[in-house]
């Protein structure tokens, strides 16, 4: 379960300003250049944007010593809720840094200060037309390539998200496209998706994300569907580990890069063509540390002496371990000719593309330096494609490349395995062309 | 013997006498010693929820716990135990990490702070907790 | 206290706008730290944990920057509080006539000398960081006890410095070469062979050049009560074995392939008088990477990640006084050799290694030795711990320390307001091939309540007079003026002393004394 009230308010007096949250685990880090995890505080430098100091701020107002303000609002939604911080704490606390700080926005969303306009401003259009980038609802369809037939009865759903259906589509065109080759059947909700509330619910506005969440558990669960699938990484953590906490379903989600990479392991995709590239993987972070499920907690507090009390049994502790790690490495491994190389910063400890959490509207030049470290430090392994397997994480990485000039392509996941089953990825491009 | 009062899972303290107790399941010594003994010891943290049902049956350990109020629960004749001991769960740390000694412990029995009954029966449970240190 | 518009102009002209801020939301972050609750307790303050919130916080880039900042408030009079990864209370103002100067910016690795052996760095270099670089030279570095996380400058010039490697690595204070030190008045003094006119560079702390270690920093530092320190030059030492550092997993529960050639011993000595003989031996051998003694109760923890995982571990719990020894090597020679020396003293002293029989810890702990990350384990238990003790002396005299302090920290824990370690929770730790010995009495508290803060001050206030009264030598927190005036008369007067350097070189009183010593005399 989520932190309550009570262990907020005793979590908020803890933190010991060790500024292990500034860092990637110590016992991970490899280099100077690569060793911080929060790019909240690489850029802009005091402390209270960091992990911990976000906890104090969190203090700061809980004890009168600080009113909601401008000020406060900015610094406490000028981070993208990566859970890095989180990582890096917990391997000895047990704060939860990101729960704080996602606890600190509701919070100031109940005192009318926050969110940050921009962020209000496509909450709106969220709740107008049913995604937050304000295009017309009729045209979330619009990607559909016409070769790619809808099973109504299948038990598949591609939940295909407002990225990957106004912004990304290339995405969604290969999700499908991939799907079709493999013959696994599948439905989309086509004018009942709405949007799954992930950039309303990190804004703090907790309210208006319930709203979605209903709409669209209402929906899925009228159809009878068995497992939902997802190319979004925001949208998969959202459905995988939020909508849990406020209400229960009965399918199974899965992304799509599990999904792909069981069809790979059970034969139902063949690759076929060589893709002679080097290419290095960005962890999204709803797809690693943050998409761990919260696992319910029946045990006792057992007060053993004063001041010591411990949990029997233990409670479960989300420290990024369960995070999807191993499946899209496998897809990359598998692809003929196609080298993988790792970057320093990975898996539980990745470093944030930079977009999430609303940062992207309401931040946009954080967002895109952020972007830059990261592709930097994609760069600097030597790879000449940067692969990711978010569509947010790919709109941000793909400016952050264009803004610095890298010499890098950027591919989804998704696209790459489509090349490797036999489709030209200018054909892809025509495709998505011609849906936009 | 009543034995609704007893719960299967080890709660509160029952469940820290079990992890410290579950490593005997794989101690071979445990296995030769105790295989052909049939033993039930209460163990209770006066202080806390739960006391430990301790069986030890063939050569195994299995932890049950029973809620220590009202203090009738924790009778022989409910329970069927050879051997009682309560005290702090403070008390028991101390002694368990060899803090304070038996000497110590029969003091404090004097003093009312341990309570003990079946004190033979408890020498066994003594050389049980004496396997663990090895 | 507001900073005045004119002044905050002059600050923006110095570090850019963006690096000043005098807004309530950081200012007031800036005056929270761990263990404030505490230390306002002893000072006849409400328990929280919070300091009087600077004026401004600054971000300066440069040595040049620095001076600039440290001019301008000698003009207006605003004391100045330098601080790096800003971990604990001596990083805190005294006054809210203050600027704190966040180092953050100063995070250059300036060089890194293999042949001589040591590396030049700003602030906000990690001790994690640069120990990572070394490592692709076959060096190390000493990191203290706080953590790989902080900056091994601010452990070298501004504070104590013990380490779980010392043996290896030695001590803070000792690994000082050449400094880079603004004073308070903004002017600029480079220290050992840093300060020559010519040909100047950074292989040694004493000379050529002035030599001023032992005022820069003494044995305690001067946490920024005697300037800035934006460059040091610390010694670097072989790294101790091979630097593959491969780690399967994923946090905390992490493998760790240990390097080949180190091997873990942990001993029950029995007694203090036998811990100090076979401290002393094994020390005396020169082989260990790591010496230490900790309770048995702190020995579970160096080995959990939880409290929870300590219940698991009774079997080391009831270590008497354990000692911990980790040797490593680089070579199957060495290895072998210092094997050998290991077992002929096990076989001398009668002691027996319980690793691989009783308990065996999983890989991550050897990770953790060769990273300097053991220190961090002691907030698994209560959340929240400091030190009482802190002495640096023989092994004697630390032991002494140890045994006749334990009914002290028994009554405490019998109030029920520290954390119950049966008394005997130390950290103790060799350097110089059992030269001396530094000990330091870890004391768990709750910093959520209130009781245990006040009885954590209570219990630090009695340490300090029981250390006087029982000749025990000088802890680590003897500072600010009140701590100085209460030992000095014991220890030749030593503060009178300092108060004339103090007054020397800050006469304005301009770098924040709060944890160092003020011009003004005692009475």
């Amino acid at each position: 379960m989520r932190v309550d009230e009570l262990e907020y308010q005793k979590m908020i007096q803890r933190c010991l300003r060790c500024s292990i949250c500034k860092w990637i685990p110590q016992v991970q880090i490899k280099s100077q250049k690569y060793a911080t995890a929060c790019p909240s505080i690489d850029i802009y430098n005091y402390h209270p944007y960091s992990g911990g100091g976000r906890i104090i701020l969190a203090l700061l107002l809980e004890t009168g010593r600080i009113e909601p303000s401008e000020e406060l609002r900015e610094i406490v939604y000028k981070c993208t809720e990566c859970g890095s911080c989180a990582v890096s704490c917990k391997f000895l606390n047990t704060l939860e840094p990101l729960e704080i700080i996602m606890k600190l926005r509701e919070k100031l969303v109940e005192l009318g200060c926050g969110p940050m306009p921009k962020q209000q401003e496509y909450i709106e259009a969220a709740n107008k037309v049913n995604n937050p980038y304000n295009e017309p609802h009729e045209k979330r369809l619009a990607w559909l390539p016409k070769d790619i037939q809808l099973d109504p009865d299948a038990k598949v759903l591609y939940f295909v998200g407002c990225t990957s259906s106004y912004r990304r589509q290339e995405m969604a065109i290969a999700a499908a496209h991939i799907l079709k080759a493999a013959g696994i059947p599948f439905n989309i909700l086509q004018d009942e998706e709405f949007c799954c509330g992930s950039p309303i619910l990190r804004t703090g506005d907790v309210k208006t994300f319930k709203k979605f969440l209903n709409k669209n558990l209402d929906v899925i669960e009228s159809k009878g569907i068995d497992t939902v699938i997802f190319s979004c990484a925001g949208c998969y953590d959202t459905f995988k580990v939020d909508y849990p906490l406020y209400r229960e379903y009965n399918f199974r989600v899965l992304h799509t890069v599990e999904f792909f990479d069981e069809l790979l392991e059970t034969g139902k995709l063949k690759l076929i063509k060589e893709i002679p590239i080097t290419v290095t993987y960005h962890d999204p972070c709803h797809l690693g540390r943050n998409a761990e499920r919260y696992d319910d907690w029946d045990g006792d507090i057992v007060d053993l002496m004063p001041l010591v009390s411990i949990n029997i049994p233990p409670k479960p502790k989300r420290t990024g371990s369960n995070g999807i790690y191993e499946p899209p490495r496998n897809i990359l491994k598998k692809i003929p000719g196609l080298k993988f190389v790792e970057m320093e910063r990975i898996k539980e400890y990745a470093y944030c593309c930079g977009a999430g959490a609303g940062v992207k509207s309401a931040f946009p030049e954080f967002a895109l330096q952020t972007a830059k470290i990261r592709i930097e430090e994609a760069e600097d392994t030597g790879a000449d494609t940067l692969v990711s397997a978010c569509p947010f994480c790919s709109t941000n990485l793909q400016d952050g490349i264009k803004e610095s000039g890298a010499n890098l392509k950027y591919y989804d996941i998704s696209e790459l395995l489509l090349m490797s089953l036999g489709l030209e990825p200018e054909k892809l491009k025509e495709i998505t062309e011609e849906a936009g | 013997m009543e034995t609704n009062i007893i719960e299967k899972k080890a709660r509160g303290f029952a469940g820290l006498i079990e992890n410290v107790v579950d490593p005997l399941n794989k101690n071979p010594k445990f296995k030769e010693q105790f295989k052909n003994k049939k033993r039930k010891f209460l163990i209770n943290a006066s202080n806390l929820t739960y006391a430990a049902l301790i069986t030890i049956d063939n050569g195994k350990v299995i932890i049950e716990s029973v809620k220590n109020k009202p203090q009738s629960n924790l009778k022989k004749k409910i329970l069927g135990w050879d051997g009682y001991i309560s005290m702090s769960s403070q008390i028991f740390l101390a002694f368990a990490m060899d803090k304070i000694s038996l000497i110590n412990i029969g003091i404090k029995w004097l003093t009312r702070k341990v309570k003990i009954k079946g004190l033979t029966k408890m020498v066994t449970l003594l050389k049980v907790f004496n396997l663990l240190k090895d | 206290m507001v900073l005045e518009k004119e002044i905050l102009k002059e600050f923006q002209g110095i570090v850019g706008s963006e690096n000043v801020n005098d807004g309530e939301v950081i200012t007031n972050t800036y005056s929270y730290n761990w263990c404030m609750e505490y230390v306002n307790y002893m000072e006849g303050k409400e328990p929280i944990p919070f300091s009087p919130i600077p004026k401004a916080v600054l971000l300066p880039s440069s040595t040049e920057e620095v001076q600039e900042v440290v001019k301008l408030c000698n003009k207006y009079r605003i004391q100045f509080k330098a601080q790096s990864t800003g971990l604990g209370p001596w990083n805190q103002p005294s006054t809210e006539n203050s600027i704190i100067l966040d180092l953050r910016r100063m995070d250059k690795i300036i060089k890194i000398d293999n042949k001589n052996l040591y590396a030049v760095v700003e602030p906000y270099v990690s001790g994690a960081q640069l120990q990572v670089e070394a490592m692709k030279y076959d060096l190390t570095v000493h990191m203290p006890g706080a953590g790989p996380q902080v900056s091994p400058l601010a452990s070298a010039t501004s504070m104590n410095g013990p380490g779980f490697t010392s043996p290896h690595t030695g001590h803070s204070a000792r690994n000082v070469l050449g400094v880079e030190w603004i004073l308070p008045d903004g002017e600029v003094l480079r220290l050992g062979s840093a300060g020559l006119k010519n040909n100047s560079d950074w292989y040694n702390g004493d000379g050529p050049g002035p030599s001023l270690r032992g005022i820069m920093r003494g044995w305690a530092g001067a946490k920024s009560g005697i300037g800035v320190f934006t460059k040091v030059a610390i010694k670097l030492f072989p790294y101790p074995c091979n630097t593959e550092f491969k780690l399967q997993g994923y946090s905390p529960n992490y493998n760790f392939d240990i390097p080949d050639f180190m091997r873990l011993y942990v001993m029950d000595c029995g007694s203090y008088k036998y811990l100090k003989k076979a401290m002393l031996r094994i020390e005396e051998e020169e082989i260990s990477f790591m010496c230490s003694h900790l309770s048995g109760y702190g020995l579970t923890a160096i080995f959990s990640y939880s409290i929870e995982s300590m219940m698991d571990k009774m079997a080391i719990a009831s270590l008497k006084t354990p000692l911990v020894v980790l040797i490593a090597a680089r070579t199957k020679h060495e290895f072998n050799y210092k094997q050998k020396v290991m077992e002929m003293l096990l076989d001398e002293l009668k002691l027996h290694n319980i690793i691989g029989t009783k308990y065996t810890p999983n890989s991550i702990f050897y990770a953790e030795a060769l990273r300097s990350n053991l220190g961090l384990h002691g907030f698994i238990v209560t959340g929240g711990f400091q030190s009482a003790k802190g002495q640096c002396d023989t092994v004697k005299t630390c032991l002494r320390t140890t045994k006749k302090s334990i009914p002290l920290k028994k009554k405490y824990i019998k109030k029920g307001v520290i954390g119950n370690d049966f008394g005997e929770g130390v950290w103790m730790t060799s350097y110089e091939s059992g030269h001396y010995f530094h000990v330091e009495s870890i004391t768990l508290f709750d910093q959520t309540d209130e009781e245990s803060v006040k009885g954590m001050g209570e219990f630090m206030e009695d340490n300090y007079q029981f250390d006087l009264v029982k000749h025990l030598g000088a802890p680590f927190f003897v500072e600010g003026d009140r701590m100085h005036n209460m030992f000095g008369p014991y220890m030749m007067n030593y503060h009178k002393w300092l108060r004339k350097i103090k007054k020397a070189f800050d006469p304005n009183e301009i770098a924040d004394s709060g944890f160092y010593i003020s011009a003004k005399s005692e009475n």
